[in-house]
């Protein structure tokens, strides 16, 4: 971020106020905005912590990076060129660059396909390598970067475990050589227990190769694992739809500015027995209604609402190296301030 | 309170695949649960911990056969519920047990009315009030959750998956059974949900007098939910404590794994590393302790035979400990 | 799948009974049909006068009897199962082609406009009402008609519904994350097919060919005792016409109208029991398991 605004052309990815309209139902359904005015930059080597529950536009987001949907309205550079804009033979080099990696390791392989077609064909398709003792060479390559060495060769889905299959998903993800991964939800549906195995080869990949990630999740502690990790890692939290906080990482744990960011945090439960939880979330609406709030979406949820937040939406301020969506900053000078300071007289 | 409600005794499971090739799903397990606890199965997948939870409700598949006694405590009377059969099970239901399955909160029937769910349940299983007593005690049981009742009146399909899995809950708990069994209930929810949900089973466990028995891969879950905790890895249980006692005493190496690989935020603990995983149910025919090739303490005797150490509630397969 | 391809029919055979019955008589019936018939005699190649006695019950020299003109009823009917068969495997084959390449299409595009087109063509189709249609078209090619026309014909509306099913299942896949891996890896259009879709998709395309089968053969007899097929050539519909419009019941010479009748069923019934067992031997949750299986098997 402290890259010059005139030097647009050296972010890796810019996304530019983007927002993205769904139909609710078929045909009479109502409107909604799964992606309301995002806008955030992304360099080459940088993480970019993706935070937000299910149902925020996380996932739309990322389908709108990939090129999968196209945006309603904003737009989105890859190095300077608009994704949604690329002809079709620039098509095949964006797919090189902009990998994904899915949520479910078993839904990413066809169960009825050796896993190492997949790796064949991706070195076939995009040149990397024509020969089988080629093809081979790359194939263990990737693995290595993986810590994968299982032999791969002739095996099917099931005959890996749910971390294997990440890794696998991972390494063919490698083998075009990208600039940018974009991991949704990657370690969602892995065991907690070995969850940090995985982050742990996605900051080793961000160090070594200087490969930007986006990385999706709603588990705050795999955040706070990858901030402990990385240098260069930024935060952006968003709720049905909207950016509400944007902060360097350890800014972002050490002084949470929305209150949701802190909702966030303090939902994640502690390992120690004897610290329990203090409070209990209301929910009154249905996340639908939620959308199609006039105001501030989370002012049904927040504990420091005041009238204005049911009124108008709030802008996004900017507070030091930190942005935040909300109406208890709106006056405020002192970059220093914390949420509680600010809230010491209300509730 | 000291009264057994689950008492398992030496139970094995093991899938026939064809011919005498066998896969191991638990190996000699020995359980107890007491009335009014709140116990806890940890372990990865694979581990046998939903085979367990399988074959205590009576939902195992056929190609399972199962050795052991596996004895519930229902209204003062024992039953072996590897005994009974389907008409028996049946009457059980809903009174000595319900089950919340994994991913319940998919199956629920999306063209339904919630309240049309819960009322198919009650009226089969109750048969003592009509239908305005029963709409009477759904909106209570709503009410009482802090859920509004409005959402009985919607269809499954416009709840999120976390309202769901919290109805579902509710559904689980409303005819009183003596023990529910809950597998993964907070898996595929975000966290914030995974919070409501848990809460929401610590206020049930208040209320009722219910033996509560949870199965999740997730130690944060039950160092929150839990009052005894099972850790169970390659189809036998390898550790047994009471919730604080095991997160703050933990003695098996892989429950100590199994703690220390949480990230935890506020903790400076920095990079944590994870050994090469070996599959677990490779593990399946190995002499001795079924851990010793992930174990960083293994010792010579780990290849021969598991010591059991006992003190007091805290019960560990270990030859670490013995002495 | 294609190298153990020994191994999936013995599997078939010894598992489902129900295959191995069908496949028997099937087989017997393609011998019987394909094989035998080449060596009828001249004369009892197509309805009309024969050399033999008229309307003799079976004997020895003519196992299903005679016809009311005097021709072994046998060698007839080795014809008519022929040409039977030819007609239904040829509908089934024309309209699987069709319903894969438009089912395809319309579910794989299904959110543009190739897609909504071709569902609208799809729909338009399964809704226009084929005998009336298909009788008319026989009446006006009356003079063209042949076991091949009657194929085409039956084709224009065979392809609609195994369409429609297609299209269905290509969009239920279409979600599937792995289909999204392909796209990444690179794989085209033609490939994703191949690999993705077709794999799901067999079970579908298998029993709805042989389903199609039966329906042409059962289409065509009921263009035939409209008078409307080829009336001259030897098929299970001619055959029923015949037997009927010379009174051979109300004559009391059985054998005729049961032979035919008795052939049919076999043929028809034998169809059926095959593409249910191989139908559910393809279905990808028991195929999954099976693969699994036999690679726990390998592993141990």
């Amino acid at each position: 971020m402290i890259k010059e605004e005139t030097k647009l052309e050296e972010h890796l990815l810019e996304v530019v106020n983007v927002s993205k309209y769904f139909r609710s139902g078929s045909y009479l359904g109502t409107k909604f905005k799964a992606v309301d005015d995002v806008s955030f930059n992304l360099d080459k080597g940088e993480i970019l912590l993706l935070i937000g529950e299910s149902g925020c536009g996380k996932t739309t987001l990322s389908n709108l990076i990939l090129g999968i949907l196209k945006p309603s309205s904003g737009f989105i550079k890859y190095k300077g060129k608009i994704i949604s804009k690329l002809r079709r033979n620039e098509k095949k080099y964006f797919i090189r660059e902009i990998q994904p990696i899915f949520q479910d390791p078993y839904s990413t392989f066809n169960p009825f396909v050796r896993v190492d077609y997949y790796f064949k064909e991706v070195c076939l398709n995009f040149g990397i390598a024509k020969e089988n003792s080629e093809i081979d060479q790359k194939i263990s390559t990737v693995l290595n970067q993986v810590k994968m060495n299982t032999e791969i060769k002739g095996k099917f889905t099931h005959q890996f475990s749910g971390g294997q299959l990440q890794r696998l998903s991972i390494a063919r993800a490698l083998l075009t050589k990208p600039s940018l991964l974009i991991a949704d939800e990657a370690v969602t549906m892995i065991d907690a227990s070995l969850r940090v195995g995985i982050l742990n080869i996605f900051a080793d990949l961000n160090k070594d190769l200087n490969l930007a990630i986006i990385f999706i999740s709603h588990d705050l502690s795999v955040g706070y694992y990858m901030v402990e990790l990385s240098e260069k890692i930024k935060i952006i939290v968003m709720y049905r739809g909207t950016v509400v906080e944007e902060a360097p990482g350890e800014s972002l744990f050490a002084n949470p500015l929305h209150p949701y960011t802190r909702q966030l945090i303090e939902s994640v439960p502690s390992i120690d027995p004897d610290r329990k939880w203090h409070s209990t979330t209301k929910h009154v609406v249905l996340e639908l209604e939620e959308f199609n709030l006039n105001g501030c979406k989370y002012v049904k949820r927040c504990p420091f609402a005041m009238d204005i937040c049911e009124k108008e939406d709030p802008p996004l301020l900017s507070l030091g190296k930190s942005k935040v969506r909300c109406w208890l900053y709106a006056n405020v000078k002192d970059k220093n301030l914390t949420i509680d300071s600010l809230t010491k007289n209300g509730k | 309170m000291n009264e057994k409600v689950i008492e398992i005794e030496n139970l094995k499971a093991y899938y026939r695949i064809s011919g005498n090739i066998n896969v191991l799903a638990l190996d000699d397990i020995n359980l107890e649960v007491k009335k009014g606890e709140f116990a806890g199965i940890a372990g990865e997948s694979g581990s046998g911990k939903t085979s367990l939870l399988k074959v205590l409700t009576h939902s195992f598949p056929s190609s399972m056969e199962i050795k052991g006694k596996v004895v519930i405590n229902f209204r003062d009377k024992n039953f072996d519920v590897l005994t009974l059969n389907e008409d028996q099970i049946q009457s059980l239901r809903w009174k000595a047990w319900s089950y919340v399955p994994q991913a319940a909160m998919n199956s629920l029937n999306p063209m339904a009315k919630i309240k049309d769910i819960f009322l198919e349940t009650l009226e089969s299983n109750d048969k003592t009030m009509n239908r305005d007593e029963f709409r009477k005690k759904m909106e209570d049981a709503f009410e009482n959750v802090g859920l509004s009742k409005q959402f009985l009146n919607f269809y499954a399909s416009r709840l999120s998956g976390g309202m769901r899995q919290r109805a579902i809950i509710l559904l689980a708990t409303i005819l009183k059974p003596n023990i529910i069994f809950l597998d993964e209930p907070t898996t595929g929810l975000d966290l914030i949900t995974q919070k409501d949900v848990i809460q929401l089973l610590q206020n049930m466990h208040d209320e009722l007098n219910s033996t509560f028995l949870l199965v999740t891969h997730d130690v944060s879950v039950h160092a929150q939910a839990t009052d005894f905790v099972h850790i169970m890895y390659a189809g036998q249980i390898v550790e047994s404590a009471p919730t604080k006692e095991l997160f703050h005493n933990p003695l098996h190496p892989y429950t100590k794994e199994l703690i220390n690989s949480v990230p935890i935020i506020g903790g400076k603990r920095g990079r944590i590393e994870q050994n090469i995983r070996i599959s677990s149910s490779i593990a399946n025919s190995v002499q001795g302790c079924k851990f010793k090739d992930r174990c960083p303490y293994a010792i010579p005797s780990c290849g021969k035979y598991v010591y059991t150490y006992k003190k007091g509630d805290h019960e560990v397969k270990c030859n670490l400990y013995e002495s | 799948m294609r190298n153990s391809f020994i191994d999936n029919i013995s599997n078939l055979l010894l598992v489902y009974r129900g295959f191995t019955f069908g496949i028997i008589i099937l087989v017997v019936l393609l011998f019987l049909g394909f094989g035998l018939s080449n060596f009828a005699p001249s004369n009892d190649l197509l309805w009309g006068m024969g050399n033999a006695p008229f309307s003799i019950p079976p004997t020895f020299n003519y196992p299903f009897g005679t016809t009311t003109n005097g021709q072994n009823l046998f060698w007839l009917l080795m014809i008519a199962i022929k040409n039977s068969m030819l007609l239904g495997f040829l509908t089934g084959a024309i309209s699987i082609a069709i319903a894969t390449i438009m089912g395809f299409l319309a579910g794989r595009f299904s959110s543009g406009i190739l897609g909504d087109l071709l569902n609208m063509i799809i729909d338009s189709f399964c809704v226009i009402p084929g005998l009336p249609v298909l009788l008319v078209l026989a009446f006006a090619l009356k003079n063209y008609i042949n076991v091949v026309m009657i194929s085409l014909i039956l084709s224009i509306f065979g392809w609609a519904w195994p369409s429609k099913q297609m299209r269905n299942i290509v969009m239920n896949l279409n979600q599937k994350q792995f289909i999204m891996t392909s796209k990444f890896s690179g794989l085209n259009t033609w490939k994703t097919f191949l690999h993705d879709y077709l794999p799901y998709v067999l079970p579908w395309l298998l029993i709805q060919f042989l389903g199609l089968v039966n329906w042409a053969i059962g289409m065509e007899v009921t263009i035939a005792i409209f008078g409307m097929s080829n009336m001259s050539v030897p098929t299970i519909g001619t055959s029923i016409y015949w037997a009927y419009t010379n009174q051979t019941l109300l004559l009391g010479q059985w054998w005729w109208m049961t032979f035919t009748l008795i052939l049919t069923i076999l043929l028809m019934l034998s169809i059926y029991m095959v593409s249910m067992s191989i139908s559910d031997y393809l279905n990808p949750r028991t195929r999954l398991t099976r693969l699994q299986k036999s690679k726990v098997l390998e592993e141990t």
